[in-house]
Order: C-alpha cells, then structure tokens, then sequence
C-alpha cells in the first residue's frame, strides 16, 4: 500500500483528502505545515508520495522543499497543489514531479497520483 | 539774397515741424528708460536743424559782405552746438562743419562769374550770384530733406516693429533680459518686472535672481547656471518656481538664455527670455497626477483580480472535496455526517463574507450606500456585540467593562456593527488564542471612541500607514495565514466616513495594537 504525505494548511481540506485517499487504497499521513511535515518525516520515514500546498504559514512549499532536498538524498516525488497562477514555474523551481492547481477535480488529482507513482524510480532496497 | 534767405527760413521751421512729429510719435511706445538709440534720434534731427539755421547765417554773412571774418561766426555757432546738441558727436560735427566755412566763403568771395571773359554788368553779376547761391543752398537743403524723410520711415518701421515685439512679448507673457557676465547685473523689460513682481528699486543682480527663486528649485538652479551655463557654455533652459515678489505667489517659469562673447572667447552677455507657464504647468502636473493615478488603479484592478482568483480558489476546492466525500458517503447510503454540514458551512460562510466585502466596497465606491441612522444606545449597543463575539469566538476571553451610562447616538446599526466585528475579527485572527481582546467605550467632550485592544505583534508605522487602502492585507510574507481580500478596513474607513466619523490605529510592534472608531455626539448625518 502505498503511502501519502499531505501538507496543507487548509483544514477542511485535509479532511476531505484523507477521506477520499483512504477510500482509493492509499495510507494518508498529515501535516498542517512544512515544519509539521519534517517531523512526520523524521518519526514515520518517508512516504511514497508527498502532496504540498505551497503557501502555508510558518513553513511554506519552498522552504519545506528545501530542506527535503538537503535532508533525504532519495526523496519521493513531490506534487504540488497550488492556487497560484504561474504554478507550472513554481514545480520546476523547486523539483517537483507535477503540479495541480487549485480548485482541482478529484478525479484528475488521483490519475496524477496514480501516473507519478508509476513512474517514479523505485527506491533503492539497501 | 533775401529769395534765398526766406527758402532758408521755410527749409528750417519744415524741419523743426518734422523733429516735433517724430518725437511725438515715438514718445509713447519707447516707454522705460530713454535708450541710446533715442538719443541718437534726437542728436541727428537737432544737428540737421542746426545745420540749416547755419547755412541761413552763412548767406547772410556773405551778402552783408563781411567776408574776411568767418572764424568769427564759426567760433560762436560751435559754442551755440555744443549748448543745444550737449553730446560729443554733435560738437564733432558741427567743427568739421565750421571748418568749412571758410573756404567756402573765400570761393564765394572771387566772384567767380567776373573771372571770365564774359562782360556783365553789375545787375547781371548780382542776379547770376544769387542764382548760383540759390541754386547750392537748394540742392544742400534737398539732401537735408531727403536724409530726414529716410529717418522718418526709419523710425516709423522702428517704431511698428517695436510695437508688434511689445505686443507679442505682453500676449505671450515673455520677460526679456539682458545679463553683464562681469559685473553680474541684469537689465529687464517691463513684462519681466510684471513676471517678477519687481519694482525698480530691485537689486538686479545674479544674487537679486537668485532670492526670488523657490527654495526647492534654488539648488538646481544656481546650479544649472554656474556649471552648465557659465561652465561648459550650455543654452540657459530651465523651467522652475519663483515666489514673485510683489505678492508671495508661487509662479512656474520657463527661463531661456544664450551666451555672447568677445573675442577671447569669454562670455560678456547673457540674454534671454522668461516666460509665465503658470497655468501650463498646472495642467501638465495635473494631467501627470491623473495619469498616475489611473496607472495605480490599473495596478490595483490586477492586485485585486489577482487576490480575488487566490482567495476564491481555496474555499472552492474544499467545497469541491467535501462533495466528494459527501457523493462518497451517499454511494454507500450513509447520510451526511454533522461535521462535514459543519465544514460546508464554514467555507460557504467564508465565501459569503468574501462577496459582501466586494459588494461593499463596490457601492462604497460608486456611493451608493445609503445609512439608516437611528437613535441608539451605544452602551448597550456594544454590551450586545460583546456577547455576540464570546459566542462567536467561544475559546477567546473578552474583557468588556460594563457601564451604566446611557449614550445616545445617532447611527447605522447594522453598519457600525460590521465594522466593530471587522477589527474585533482581525484581533482575533491576528493574536494568539490565549491573548485576550478587549473593548472599551470613552466618552470624549464631543465624540464617543470605541476601542478593540489586542496584546498581539503589534503593527509598524509604516504598514499602518496602509493599512485602510483597498486590498491590503498586514505581513505581506505571510499573507496567506490571513485569509480574505484585504478589504474589510477600507469598507470600515467608508462607513465611518459616511457617519462623519473616525477611524484609527495606535500600535507599536511588540506592544499590541488599539484599533478605534469615533463618532459625533451630535449627529452630522443629518
């Protein structure tokens, strides 16, 4: 089963996706913010995917990325939900796999999943 | 002789009439100081008057046959000259003049037409040397003639061209000037006194220039004219600000000059002109002004468009989800759960609030809110609202002291009451949970003050500078930690200019913020 950080500051939000990822088949981990998300990292390991929201108070998308980036040498791909408009620049800026602006529909949220997932190289066994 | 003579005295009273209408004529558009073209005028028109007086003497002279004493006359008439011409040209003249009488009167003398073998007799000799007299002294006052009339066109076009030059320099409003470089003093036209506001007593030197120039534009300006100018010979070419002087006005002006030089190339004069563009440039600072302003309005359209896409966007993607779990639960026939309702409800709530700012601040704008102002308790107003928030906010600790004296106002109701939850929101939404927020009311001599005071970060001068325009929202780096359009404290500023009252904030990082509202005891709604 695969596993899915998502970080977002959007309460409701969280809610719903949990919901909705749990129903797909998916483990759902969360953090409200990048620095909650650290340390989720540091506790559970890390997931198979992780879903970022870029503008959240105290830690936003960037700095989160950064130290992922600094942190963990093979890290999983990074998604990032956005309402900003030039989102497209906002993933390659800070490596993402792909993005996904907001408001989004559900459906195309889990082909992306699904597709990334796929198509990221397994980590390695050692 | 006496044919001759009475020509003379025609020739000369013709000539005094010319010199008297020509004077006239001149007098009144010369105006300002006699210059020294005009005085070259007069010397000309005297001498040449002068000059036929003498010839006149002359003639009489030779008839009377006092021919061996012409240094004599020649002696007085330079004395008369230099008495009536009072200038060294005309003195000049008139010797060279004299000079000449006394070969002439010897040729005279020879009775020439004797000389020949031609026998006459003495009435014929008497008529032929009056002939010949008459025949000199008539072509001598003809050059006098023509010499006079030129010189009355000339002062005739003169005086046209001057006339016109005046005219346009008044229409255009131009001041002429002419500076000395060395001595540092400047001469003026009448409209340039006019422009200055100058009398004649000014001190009409570079310094005297310089004290009449608007302090903000005086450094660029002496500036502009000591390197540019007098330093690298540049065209003097400067609009700048005057305080005229004769009554303190602000004036715009248009200063133009070019340099004259001398032979080593150093410059002796400085002339130019300066114009009044007061009223030009009061539509050229004022178009700039509108221009700005419809750039910063453009700016806004797209700030505003830009935050309203953003902040639509969140609230729709989780209504959006939320469906999602509600289709979810339904395909599997469970009815909706109490917290998603909940959650629903929060975010339509947000959205709700979103749109009414918009509306809000679109009829604030095109002034079509209208008030309905009724006689209301303030006291007991606030007590309500008061409790309203501790239900609205159930974790946050109010502190209200409760008075029982009654102050009775004239105001909206439903609109003070918006903007009392706007600043008590954003205390809410910008303070800790465990900070408490509390609300006071003063009485002041003429006005009622309500405060909101929050022990949160405190705002900086400068953002609180901005904080009642449109779209502006507190700690730009955090922006999204404060959702909403940053419209809510210009609606409040609105509505409480609508109520003829006030708006404010006291804060200092670090130390909290107060935000307060005013509003007049006696009503000036009405």
């Amino acid at each position: 089963m695969n596993t899915i950080l998502v970080v977002e500051n959007e309460d409701d939000i969280l809610f719903a996706l949990t919901i909705l990822l749990e129903r797909d088949g998916y483990a759902v981990r969360t953090a409200q913010n990048g620095a909650v998300a650290l340390e989720t990292l540091e506790k559970h390991g890390l997931p198979d995917l992780i879903l970022l929201d870029m503008s959240m108070p105290i830690m936003d998308g960037w700095e989160f990325s950064r130290v992922l980036d600094e942190k963990y040498k093979n890290k999983p791909p990074v998604v990032i939900m956005t309402a900003a408009a030039d989102a497209g620049k906002r993933a390659k800026d800070i490596g993402a796999a792909d993005w996904i602006g907001k408001p989004f529909v559900l459906k195309n949220l889990l082909e992306l999943i699904k597709k990334t997932l796929s198509s990221a190289v397994p980590a390695p066994q050692s | 002789m006496f044919v001759s003579n009475c020509l003379f005295g025609c020739l000369g009273a013709l000539n005094w009439l010319l010199y008297l209408k020509i004077k006239k004529s001149n007098k009144l558009t010369l105006g300002g100081t006699q210059n020294s073209l005009e005085r070259q005028i007069n010397i000309k028109m005297i001498t040449s008057f002068l000059i036929i007086v003498y010839l006149g003497l002359l003639n009489v002279v030779i008839h009377l046959g006092v021919y061996d004493s012409p240094l004599i006359y020649w002696g007085i008439s330079v004395v008369v000259a230099a008495a009536v011409v009072y200038s060294i040209p005309g003195v000049i003249t008139w010797f060279l003049l004299g000079l000449t009488f006394y070969p002439v009167s010897l040729f005279l003398k020879r009775n020439w037409f004797a000389a020949h073998a031609i026998s006459l007799n003495r009435f014929q000799t008497e008529v032929l040397n009056e002939a010949s007299y008459m025949g000199i002294l008539l072509f001598i006052g003809y050059v006098v003639y023509l010499f006079q009339k030129r010189l009355s066109n000339t002062l005739e076009n003169l005086r046209q061209s001057r006339h016109f030059l005046l005219q346009a320099q008044n229409v255009a409003n131009i001041g002429v000037y002419s500076l000395d470089i060395n001595l540092g003093k400047w001469e003026s036209s009448t409209i340039l006194d006019r422009i200055f506001g100058i009398d004649k007593a000014f001190n009409r030197s570079v310094e005297g220039w310089a004290s009449l120039i608007h302090p903000e534009d005086h450094g660029f300006m002496l500036d502009h004219f000591q390197n540019d100018v007098l330093g690298k010979h540049f065209q003097f070419n400067k609009e700048y600000r005057i305080i005229r002087q004769n009554d303190d006005k602000v004036r715009w002006l248009h200063g133009k000059g070019e340099l004259e030089f001398n032979l080593q190339s150093q410059p002796t004069k400085m002339i130019g002109t300066i114009q009044d563009i007061t009223e030009r440039k009061i539509i050229e600072l004022e178009l700039v002004a509108a221009k700005n302003e419809a750039e910063a309005a453009l700016k806004t359209k797209a700030t505003f468009l830009d935050i309203a896409a953003h902040e639509l966007r969140t609230p729709i993607t989780t209504l959006a989800l939320l469906l999602d779990v509600l289709q979810k639960e339904n395909e599997k026939g469970l009815a909706p759960s109490a917290s998603i309702v909940i959650r629903f409800r929060k975010q339509v709530d947000r959205l709700t609030g979103l749109v009414l700012d918009l509306l809000d601040m679109s009829r604030l704008d095109r002034g079509i809110i209208v008030l309905r102002p009724e006689r209301t308790n303030l006291v007991h107003f606030i007590k309500k609202c008061v409790e309203e928030f501790r239900f609205q906010f159930p974790s946050r600790r109010f502190s209200y002291v409760e008075s029982d004296k009654a102050i009775e106002i004239e105001m909206d109701t439903v609109r003070i009451h918006q903007v009392l939850s706007n600043l008590v929101d954003n205390a809410n939404k910008y303070t800790p949970t465990d900070s408490p927020i509390e609300i006071k009311i003063e009485d002041l001599p003429e006005m009622v003050r309500v405060s909101v005071i929050d022990c949160g970060q405190g705002i900086s001068k400068e953002i609180q500078e901005h904080l009642f325009t449109e779209f502006f929202r507190g700690n730009t780096q955090e922006t999204n930690r404060a959702d909403g359009l940053g419209l809510g404290l210009s609606v409040c500023r609105g509505i409480m200019d609508l109520h003829g009252g006030k708006i404010g904030v006291l804060s200092e990082l670090g130390k909290g913020s107060t935000f307060y509202f005013e509003l007049y005891k006696k009503s000036k709604t009405a």
